[in-house]
């Protein structure tokens, strides 16, 4: 019996102290592919940010950011979370047939930041001079009821819909879900393991976006999609990390036409960043991810401008509008510095377009610049 | 610092029980204390003055009530035992209620006096407590002053029970301080203890604990009579294994110092009634009350009257204990109601009723009780009471099939847990075994009983780190306390 108890006691204590040891000792890690976000890093030693507890509380961060394997034993818990039953992690849905869908309930909803966000588009509809138009992209659920899991409590989008309605009169919600809801039922609107949608669920907006204005549309193969990735996980896998994920593929258009980008005063020459493709996020591709300022140059002295406000769920629809402008420009206003009326003074845009997934719309706390 | 994170597992811990082994007898002590002291340190920098400062004003105390025995002065001694009560008290009630009684002081006066800027010092229930039990106990010339510091000052510091408890009251533990036994026996049942606590809490608690997150910190309008209950149940199972858990973590680790420590909860949640509840939950606490109040006061010898006094004391101040909020108040006293009538007549009464009945009977009580205790807030405790009573919402909706589907599984191995099915179906392949088998036969199954334990126990650790590691939820619920 006492070598059963030996060998216990060092199995057991071996795995802490080897994984504790380990975590520290070997050389830090910095930006985590898998979860896409800079890992925390062991603090320094100061006097004053021990005693107020910082240091600690810094380090117990770090520790866990760090503890050797991280990944594996997320996945490990993923799945004993997964075989318990257990239908949501970290805020995201286990969806059926591999569809990871960040979870939104009607909590979750500020309703009056809604309506205050709506009325500012309102307003910047009035006073932009052009058309005016919404997009309020529906969130992964409104689409595919069918694939978060059973039961499960997700917002009432029918209702946001109708206000939206209500509310934008100049700047004209484009209701897309009908397209949308079309195109789901043969293919993949929505990517499994990230938030955004595909390159057809964009087009699926697209072609009820030039309906509405009464623009010449283009079919789909017209672009030529091209095949990008195989392996995309994105977000949704990034926070559930689940063992086996159904990786996604993702298809850019090809068929656009040439044109000098300017990113936040910066000429590059390419709409598409190849260099994303290398990395976990490889939605980035699309406009190499966000950028206050976007401004893209069919021609050299553009005429037909438009200016899209906009969330990243634009960043894969905009390649469809290039050949219908002169001038692109997009504007994400999380980061964007400078006055919004000033850029609609200065520009004669025919269109002005306010494109944002709506649950992310109705949280968005930076739609108060486009009165200034 | 806290047993459920990374960083005690997997540094603290190893390191501190392999110095502890390689550690001389005598100095163990000694390093016990500098390793409780880094502990407590680690989580409460600046507040680990107020724990030293109580430690070193009891043990002063404790002295000179011994200093005045000796010289026969009675008086002298009283006067010292009432000057420890009231600093401990004092330093509780200026860290724990000082902030409650200005609020309540400005609900009813209507004045705006300004709430003082303290965070309440983690554990300071407890080891106020713990030195209260030994100036009073010193005073009853229990037990004698104790003359090394160290010692006394390992027995209030000491790491596993520090936070949250059992509360160890020092005649318990007085004979532990010289002469402990390290055996391999007792750190393998130590070691197996802890990580048994330890699943407790992070794979039981925190994941049931997470409904109940969900569900208190919704909108209770959207909520059914089945979600409600739903909640309350989920809370009642995240309490207590989050509780015993850390008992057992702390027991556990108590074994593999050497120290015997108390036990803290004996399945309560089988209870047939009320009263027996109380004698299964948080058991150190109840002793401790008993011993300290109930009895001084005068217990159930002065007469009926009294006693309901007493009784009524008790329990108002165990429920002001557990959080400086009126709600532990009604909670304590709920329990006083409960238990004064099945002193009076339901005990008598329920002897007649079915076992089944008296268990649902106790397990209705239970949960309503968790309910004015988890829910802080008068008004939002009436209106999930409500919904839970039918009087407000649907029987049940969407969410609440969804939280079901979500955590029905969790919920039956949580019941499961909680019952003593899994302990009774041991004793009975245990004597199954015997029965049958020849003593060379009963060996091998003792030993093929502690592999398929220890692999047991590892498989938790294993789980317990991948739930630790992923962040999932993971709260103190006794920084109330």
């Amino acid at each position: 019996m006492k070598n059963y108890y030996r060998i216990y006691i060092i199995a057991a204590f071996g795995i802490i102290a080897f994984f504790g040891l380990f975590s520290v000792l070997l050389p830090e890690k910095g930006y985590s592919e898998n979860e896409n976000r800079y890992l925390e890093q062991f603090p320094k030693v100061k006097i004053k940010k021990i005693l107020s507890g910082d240091f600690q509380e810094e380090f117990e961060e770090s520790f866990s950011d760090q503890f050797l394997g991280r990944d594996v034993w997320m996945k490990a818990s993923t799945t004993v979370k997964k075989a318990a039953g257990f239908q949501e992690i970290s805020g995201v849905y286990l969806g059926k047939s591999g569809y990871y869908i960040t979870k939104v309930t009607q909590e979750d909803i500020d309703q009056k930041q809604y309506l205050q966000n709506l009325r500012y588009v309102e307003y910047l509809g009035k006073t932009c001079g052009g058309t005016a138009s919404t997009i309020l992209v529906p969130s992964p659920e409104t689409i595919l009821k069918d694939k978060v899991p059973d039961h499960a409590p997700y917002y009432d989008a029918d209702a946001m819909y109708d206000e939206a309605e209500t509310v934008l009169k100049k700047a004209k919600s484009v209701d897309v879900r009908p397209e949308l809801n079309e195109y789901a039922k043969q293919n993949q609107v929505y990517y499994y393991t990230d938030h955004h949608w595909t390159l057809l669920g964009a087009y699926a907006a697209y072609s009820a976006y030039s309906d509405a204005n009464q623009m010449l549309k283009h079919t789909y193969s017209y672009f030529t999609e091209k095949k990008i990735t195989e392996n995309f996980l994105g977000t949704t896998y990034s926070k559930v990390m689940p063992a086996n994920p159904k990786e996604d593929t993702m298809y850019a258009a090809t068929n656009v036409p040439q044109a000098t980008v300017l990113y936040d005063g910066v000429e590059r020459n390419n709409i598409y960043d190849v260099e994303k493709l290398t990395q976990k996020d490889k939605y980035g591709y699309f406009f190499g991810g966000n950028y206050g300022e976007v401004e893209i140059n069919m021609k050299e002295k553009p005429e037909k401008k438009l200016l899209v406000i906009k969330d990243s769920y634009a960043n894969c629809f905009v390649p469809f509008l290039m050949e219908s402008f002169d001038q692109i420009t997009m504007i994400d206003l999380r980061y964007y510095k400078k006055s919004v009326q000033e850029l609609l003074r200065e520009n004669n845009y025919e269109q002005v377009l306010v494109l944002y997934e709506i649950s992310n719309f109705a949280q968005d706390t930076n739609l108060y610049k486009l009165v200034y | 610092m806290v047993f459920s994170s990374l960083i005690f597992l997997c540094i603290f811990l190893p390191l501190v029980i392999v110095i502890y082994m390689v550690c001389p007898a005598k100095f163990r002590n000694f390093f016990l204390l500098l390793a409780s002291l880094l502990f407590y340190a680690w989580g409460e920098p600046c507040y680990i003055l107020i724990m030293l400062f109580s430690t070193v004003f009891d043990y002063i105390n404790g002295r000179l009530m011994e200093y005045f025995e000796n010289k026969n002065q009675k008086r002298k001694r009283k006067w010292i035992l009432l000057l420890s009560i009231v600093g401990n008290l004092g330093i509780l009630f200026f860290f724990k209620y000082s902030n409650l009684l200005i609020q309540s002081w400005n609900q009813l006066t209507e004045s705006s006096w300004k709430s003082l800027e303290i965070a309440l010092p983690i554990g300071i229930s407890f080891y106020t407590f713990q030195t209260m039990s030994y100036t009073i106990d010193v005073y009853r010339e229990n037990v004698k002053a104790q003359r090394n510091f160290v010692d006394f000052a390992m027995y209030v510091s000491m790491f596993p029970q520090l936070i949250a408890g059992p509360i160890v009251r020092y005649r318990q533990i007085e004979d532990q301080f010289s002469g402990r036994v390290l055996s391999a026996e007792c750190q393998v049942k130590g070691t197996q203890r802890f990580l048994i606590g330890l699943g407790k809490k992070v794979i039981l608690a925190n994941q049931i604990g997470l409904l109940w997150d969900n569900i208190a910190q919704g909108d209770f309008r959207s909520l059914s009579v089945a979600g409600a209950w739903l909640g309350a149940f989920a809370y009642t199972f995240q309490i207590y294994f989050d509780f015993s858990g850390y008992s057992d973590m702390a027991i556990g680790l108590g074994q593999m110092l050497g120290f015997t420590l108390p036990e803290n909860f004996k399945h309560p949640y089988c209870s047939k009634s009320i009263t027996e509840f109380w004698r299964r939950w948080h058991i150190t606490l109840g002793t401790w009350f008993r011993e300290y109040l109930y009895i001084p006061l005068g217990g159930n010898r002065k007469g009926l009257q009294k006693q309901i006094v007493n009784l009524f004391i008790v329990w108002f101040l165990t429920g002001l204990w557990h959080g400086a909020s009126w709600n532990f108040v009604l909670w304590g006293i709920y329990f006083f109601v409960i238990l004064l009538a099945e002193k009076a007549f339901l005990l008598k009464e329920m002897e007649r009723w079915p076992k089944v009945l008296r268990h649902i009977y106790a397990i209705f009580f239970i949960v309503v009780g968790w309910v004015l205790f988890a829910v802080e807030d008068f008004g939002k405790m009436g209106f999930y009471l409500q919904i839970m009573f039918g009087m407000k919402n649907p029987i049940i909706n969407e969410t609440a099939i969804y939280y079901l589907r979500s955590y029905g599984i969790l919920l039956v191995i949580l019941a499961i847990a909680a019952s003593r099915l899994p302990y009774r179906l041991l004793q009975k392949l245990r004597r199954h075994m015997l029965r049958v088998e020849t003593e060379f036969a009963v060996k091998k199954g003792k030993k093929a009983e502690f592999v398929l334990y220890s692999i047991y126990t590892i498989l938790i650790l294993l789980v317990s780190m991948g739930l630790l590691i992923s962040g999932s939820y993971n709260p103190f619920l006794y920084f109330r306390f």
